[in-house]
């Protein structure tokens, strides 16, 4: 069937791909690691000599009880966003599929709000609605029920709220596209047998959708493992680093703290953990093929 | 080929989650809120590749964020430029940041370092003035310093330049202001809590007493105030120093030249704040904690909802200038600045710290002579340091009583007050390490504030500063 390529025509073939991973991907990629044995410092005295420090940085990290809450706290954002924009986007995908095509439009746009907006904007609106004397509590208070200081009582909370809220829209327009080409015949034909919804669900339309589900997942977590300016503006990582995540926590002991090592140290982390992340996904959805 | 994609897509997120928290460190993102200006006449671009030399000038613009040309230093810059003998020769360019303080000196840090960004001219805050002399980035004035008469007839202030020193000894800053801190009060609050209209309290014990009447008299009035930002250097010296150094151990042991940690006295500096907020006689940890936790406070004084807060002397300058967010007409007759009491009432009764600023040279600059010349031609233009003064509300470090509007700045209410804090005022370390260290502080507040543990605050600072200074400088005091 196919032509023979010559071994190099792959190869230039294969160049301008290769230099590009090399430029921007394996070229930082190195250079952080090697700055993340390093003392470098944004100011003071290690800032004027740079030096090798071996380990020095990881192990620090290791007796480092913030970099200890950041993990959890990356983790619990990255869970509770994974949880809420799967089942929020594909619950609005399922009960959209049979629905007016003008209640699809309407509806599919407000959702749709959220994720065209632009990241700034987006965590101001909802700043705004959790703070002190934002709209929540003025609803609440409408409502004879005394408010709540959401940032600061529950600040993950809100932050994977906001995420959700803002990723909804990508999850639902995935499941749509998945769900379109589930056939109808045999969803059908379940009703036949006598199949509930929880059933049909389970047994046709999730082994149907999986590599989507796959896709989408793996797309999500590695989108919220980077998420930094949504948390940034809307909790700067507090109430005393309760939304401190590893972004967060790299910058702060990057820029604030100006420990630019160890801040690359932390950097490096959170690339092994989405690599981690990434490479279990590709193994999941790979088992099927 | 499912697979080959997904492979693909996982090196894209990767790449663009790794870019994404990277810094830009090209002027793209910078320009966005710098605005330059140059002192040349408008038009004459083809000039600068003549004879002229030009300085660059930055600083943190602190007026407004629409200030621009009415900027406080602006103004106080244009006017000795269009007065100086060299402006024919020399170009000047401006460089406003509009942005808090502490992107201010992230920013300054990154384009110090590098040639091609480092500006001639800097605003310097004197306490990164050590850390930034020991990185290299600050050019030694020393050799200028005999052309330039204030510096050695005393009409500089001793303590300022000492602020402006660096750790070899060397003078790596012009002092440009300086300021004093301690509590406001609303009068009409205490006196409605019972207490007197000149009340001063004597130790913590007294000024908790007084929070607690006020809490119980006065209905719906929080009795005092702090910022707690979590990582400004505002939290450590207004709020977190101004109790600390009310103690016997300070921060830093000049003696023995290391860090305090584990220390008595910071423990129980900790649990002052602890009960400010366990009895809830500050305000809410949202609000104290916010960014803008002195807004609310301002707001709050200004109308009669807060009793005190503790804080700079430039505070009330926002209450004075007509158009400022929180003018208030009877601020004057209102207000009263009280001392902060040390936790005994001992160690000379009260504590203030001071801080201030500095204009440095860079080292990269290619014209430190030329730049000097021009610190010290602003800093000799008395009026516009009287101007400067007022408007910002921060106190001279040169003397400026020949200056034709002198009277106006020392006439204003509490400048003498503010300046008599002054006499007996305490210092920030004098260490490189100190600004790094000052980021730890404001955290270990911050957590403790947040309802955390203040031993386990204590702890947690201890060993960030044992990570950043080697265990070698540190000692403990908790045996």
């Amino acid at each position: 069937m196919h032509k023979q390529i010559s071994f190099g025509k792959k190869v230039i073939y294969l160049i301008p791909s290769v230099v590009l991973l090399l430029i921007f991907f394996v070229g930082p990629v190195v250079l952080s690691l090697y700055f993340s044995f390093t003392n470098m410092a944004l100011t003071g005295s290690n800032a004027s000599s740079l030096r090798f420090i071996g380990l020095e940085n990881y192990k620090h990290m290791i007796s480092d009880p913030t970099v200890k809450k950041a993990i959890i706290n990356t983790l619990v954002f990255m869970v509770g966003s994974v949880a809420g924009q799967t089942l929020l986007g594909f619950g609005f995908a399922y009960m959209m599929r049979s629905c007016h095509k003008k209640v699809r439009k309407v509806v599919g746009s407000i959702i749709m709000i959220g994720w065209i907006m632009p990241e700034m904007v987006a965590a101001f609106c909802m700043s705004s609605l959790f703070h002190d004397s934002g709209t929540l509590n003025m609803i609440l208070e409408g409502l004879g029920i005394s408010g709540v200081s959401w940032l600061y009582t529950f600040p993950m909370a809100a932050v994977i709220i906001a995420n959700v809220w803002r990723g909804t829209a990508f999850s639902m327009l995935a499941y749509q596209a998945a769900l379109d080409d589930v056939p109808s015949d045999i969803e059908e034909s379940s009703k036949l047998d006598g199949a509930n919804l929880a059933k049909k669900i389970y047994y046709i339309i999730l082994p149907t959708i999986k590599n989507t589900i796959m896709t989408n997942t793996m797309l999500i977590t590695l989108m919220t493992l980077g998420s930094f300016g949504l948390i940034w503006i809307m909790t700067g990582g507090g109430p005393s680093g309760k939304t401190q995540t590893l972004p967060i926590l790299m910058y702060i002991k990057a820029f604030k703290n100006s420990q630019l090592g160890y801040g690359v140290a932390i950097s490096i982390i959170s690339l092994v953990v989405g690599v981690i992340f990434g490479v279990f996904y590709i193994k999941a959805a790979g088992k099927e093929d | 080929m499912k697979k080959q994609i997904c492979i693909l897509l996982v090196i894209c997120m990767t790449v663009l989650g790794i870019s994404a928290c990277g810094k830009s460190d090209d002027g793209a993102g910078a320009d966005t809120n710098t605005n330059s200006t140059t002192g040349a006449e408008q038009g004459s671009a083809s000039e600068q590749s003549g004879d002229r030399k030009k300085i660059t000038f930055a600083y943190l613009d602190a007026s407004g964020e629409d200030a621009k040309e009415d900027g406080w230093i602006h103004k106080w810059a244009m006017d000795t430029y269009d007065k100086w003998d060299q402006k024919d020769q020399v170009e000047l360019e401006l460089i406003p940041y509009v942005g808090s303080e502490g992107d201010y000196f992230t920013k300054m840090a990154l384009e110090l370092s590098d040639k091609s960004t480092a500006p001639d001219i800097f605003y310097e805050d004197s306490f990164q003035v050590t850390a930034d002399a020991a990185a290299n980035y600050l050019a030694p004035l020393d050799e200028y310093l005999g052309s330039w008469e204030s510096w050695s007839n005393g009409s500089v202030i001793d303590a300022c330049k000492e602020a402006a020193t660096g750790m070899d000894g060397k003078v790596y800053g012009i002092p440009l202001a300086t300021d004093s801190r301690g509590i406001w009060a609303n009068t009409a609050v205490l006196q409605q809590a019972g207490l007197s209209k000149d009340w001063k309290p004597a130790t913590w014990a007294e000024l908790l007493d007084g929070c607690r009447q006020i809490k119980e008299k006065c209905e719906g009035v929080v009795p005092f105030w702090y910022t707690c930002e979590e990582t400004s250097e505002a939290t450590s010296i207004n709020t977190f120093e101004m109790v600390l150094y009310g103690t016997k151990d300070h921060l830093f042991d000049t003696e023995t030249g290391k860090w305090n940690i584990r220390s008595k006295d910071m423990l129980s500096s900790l649990e002052f704040f602890q009960t400010t907020m366990k009895e809830e006689l500050t305000g809410s940890a949202s609000e104290v904690t916010n960014t803008n936790s002195l807004n609310y406070a301002m707001e709050y004084l200004r109308d009669g909802k807060l009793g005190m807060v503790l804080t700079s002397t430039a505070v009330p300058n926002a209450f004075y200038s007509a158009g400022q967010s929180f003018e208030w007409a009877d601020w004057e007759k209102t207000l009263s600045l009280i001392p902060m009491p040390t936790q005994n009432g001992d160690l000379g009764g009260s504590v203030t710290m001071s801080g201030g600023y500095a204009w440095s040279v860079s080292s990269h600059s290619e014209e430190k002579e030329l730049a000097f010349d021009f610190i010290t031609a602003m800093m000799d233009n008395k009026e516009q340091v009287v101007t400067y003064m007022m408007e910002c509300g921060q106190l001279p470090t040169i003397d400026v009583s020949d200056a034709a509007n002198y009277g106006d700045l020392s006439s204003r209410p509490f400048m003498q007050e503010a300046t008599e804090l002054l006499q007996n005022a305490q210092y920030r370390p004098h260490n490189e390490k100190y600004s790094e260290v000052s980021t730890f502080l404001s955290q270990m507040v911050n957590s403790v504030v947040c309802g955390n543990d203040p031993a386990e605050a204590l702890e947690n600072y201890s060993q960030s500063v044992i990570s950043i200074v080697g265990e070698e400088n540190t000692q403990d005091l908790s045996k």
